[in-house]
């Protein structure tokens, strides 16, 4: 559905060293998935998604959506599309800036009034409507940005840091949204910081630095997805670590353990109760992902 | 009435809109200012019956009609296209607007459309103004020269804004230096190059002349018509090719 193909890009501005965004990165992503993008900022994830839409031309190599030019493909298909940074006349109203949005869209006008009301509800931005854009605050603001691209069904979605600015239930909510938008036609694309977010809600993430590829990590599911916990037990010390081949104290009294994964952790644990250490709590301390970008993406 | 036809124009509405509460809210303050000095000059003559008919009143009427449009016509065409462009670039806009299934160029051009058509309205509403308390003035000639101006000088402003995000500067610049170069141009010797720079250069001066005959209700050389229309229409033409081509986020 995404094909990039050994692109790269280069600025060139007036003055000033002229700087590679982006150097040979190429990625396709079938129709149906789920892919993140992460890396440090600056990194090029913007540049990338930039090219995707046709807003930029690549200095090298293809972009293709659907087999076409990314713009010839967004002028006719359109693309449900949050920019990380978000601008809209301040002057707008919610609903006029979503029925204004909605029609350049595409919407049928017999359909606008309810694809409308709908993306207002799905982000909860019911008591918001009637704002000018100018009076919404930040994670406000980047609920309406959502709420646009949501209004026609498109078969590609980007989100570019789609929570930021979202407080920790619209970010919770955000999620189960994007669980909602899966289906088996519609490819998805999400760069963001947070690697949380993408673990919990891609099959694969991207990790680029400087530009360029430095690895893809595929997310088998959010029972592998941590390979080292916190630990803290209330007696029973030395038992626990008897059960763990890697098992290391930390200064704040936490054990600190590493395993294969959720089953072997659930092993350690169970035999480490029935020896009679006792658990108050788990915490995943890094998870898989967290330390593939770690590896991936050195200062 | 196919799907993406009867799209463009529900958003026309929006275009227009926009055309009327933002870009010409300046150009209507104008006008109506404009308009009411109008008033406020000519009003120690309203007071003597059958002035606005005697040729005096003739002639006062058209004086403060063609005053009132050097002063809107041009600050009209300029408010209401400076940054049309660039200013989708510069602010961001352009992400939510073209990530929709919409031409760039058609975008534009129905925006540029938009505005020309409040503009004329704008101004042939001051000529219809003035006439009703003076006497009736050639709104129709009032429109075809707000009209042709905005064609001329709102096609080169789209142009450098669709190249630069300095277009409002530009456009002054470029008329100015023509009115300057029209002005010092006769006076230079045969193979001077300003004979020969004056001739890229807008033709203002037909415009000027276009102004004056439908002013005075009298019909236009067609060489000029074309003139303008053709400059005006290249460069929007250039402007559009440009949106296509261009990158949009630089």
């Amino acid at each position: 559905m995404i094909a990039f193909r050994g692109v790269g890009r280069t600025y060139h501005p007036l003055l000033g060293k002229r700087v590679r965004a982006v150097d040979d990165f190429s990625l396709e992503v079938a129709a149906g998935e789920v892919v993140g993008i992460a890396g440090p900022n600056g990194a090029g994830k913007t540049t990338l998604i930039a090219m995707m839409l046709g807003f930029l031309a690549p200095s090298d190599g293809a972009v293709r959506l659907d087999g076409q030019a990314p713009r010839a493909y967004v002028e006719r298909h359109g693309v449900g599309y949050l920019p990380e940074l978000m601008a809209l006349p301040p002057f707008w109203r919610v609903e006029g800036a979503l029925r204004r949005l909605g029609t350049l869209a595409g919407v049928p006008a017999a359909g606008l009034e309810a694809a409308v009301n709908d993306a207002i509800e799905r982000v909860g931005l019911g008591e918001h409507r009637r704002k000018s854009i100018k009076a919404l605050s930040k994670g406000t603001f980047q609920r309406l940005g959502l709420a646009q691209a949501l209004l026609r069904d498109s078969r590609v979605l980007v989100f570019d840091e789609p929570t930021h600015g979202l407080d920790p239930v619209w970010s919770s909510r955000f999620r189960d949204l994007v669980d909602g938008l899966r289906r088996p036609d519609r490819t998805i694309f999400i760069a963001s910081h947070n690697l949380d977010e993408l673990e919990r809600l891609c099959h694969r993430v991207a990790i680029i630095d400087h530009g360029r590829l430095q690895r893809i990590v595929s997310i088998s599911g959010a029972g592998q997805a941590a390979t080292a916990w916190l630990i803290r037990v209330a007696d029973g010390d030395s038992r626990l670590a008897a059960h763990f081949a890697s098992c290391e104290r930390l200064a704040d009294g936490a054990w600190l353990v590493r395993a294969a994964n959720n089953d072997a952790l659930n092993a350690g644990l169970a035999a480490a109760i029935t020896a009679g250490a006792r658990v108050t709590a788990v915490v995943p301390h890094e998870s898989s992902l967290e330390h593939q970008f770690r590896e991936a993406v050195r200062p | 009435m196919t799907d993406r036809s009867s799209r463009w124009l529900a958003y026309v509405r929006w275009q227009l809109l926009d055309s009327l509460w933002q870009r010409f809210a300046l150009p209507f303050a104008i006008a109506a200012m404009l308009v009411v000095f109008t008033f406020i000059a000519v009003r120690p003559q309203s007071v003597t019956p059958g002035f606005w008919t005697s040729p005096d009143g003739l002639r006062l009427s058209a004086i403060e009609l063609k005053q009132a449009m050097m002063m809107f016509i041009p600050l009209a065409v300029l408010l209401g296209t400076n940054g049309m462009v660039s200013q989708d670039r510069q602010k961001g806009h352009y992400r939510f607007l073209f990530s929709k299934p919409v031409p760039v160029p058609a975008f534009y051009a129905v925006a540029w459309l938009a505005h020309l058509v409040v503009a004329v309205a704008l101004a042939a509403l001051m000529a219809a103004a003035i006439g009703w308390y003076t006497t009736p003035q050639p709104v129709l000639g009032v429109a075809m020269a707000c009209a042709l101006s905005f064609v001329l000088l709102g096609g080169l402003t789209v142009l450098f804004s669709a190249l630069t995000n300095q277009d409002g500067a530009l456009v002054i610049v470029v008329w100015l230096g023509t009115l300057l170069a029209r002005q010092v141009e006769p006076a230079m010797d045969a193979g001077h190059w300003l004979h020969t720079a004056v001739r890229v250069l807008p033709p203002t001066h037909r415009l000027d002349a276009m102004r004056e005959a439908w002013y005075a209700s009298q019909p236009v050389a067609l060489h000029d018509l074309w003139h303008v229309l053709a400059y005006g229409g290249a460069c929007l033409a250039l402007a559009l090719l440009a949106v296509r081509k261009l990158p949009l986020a630089r």
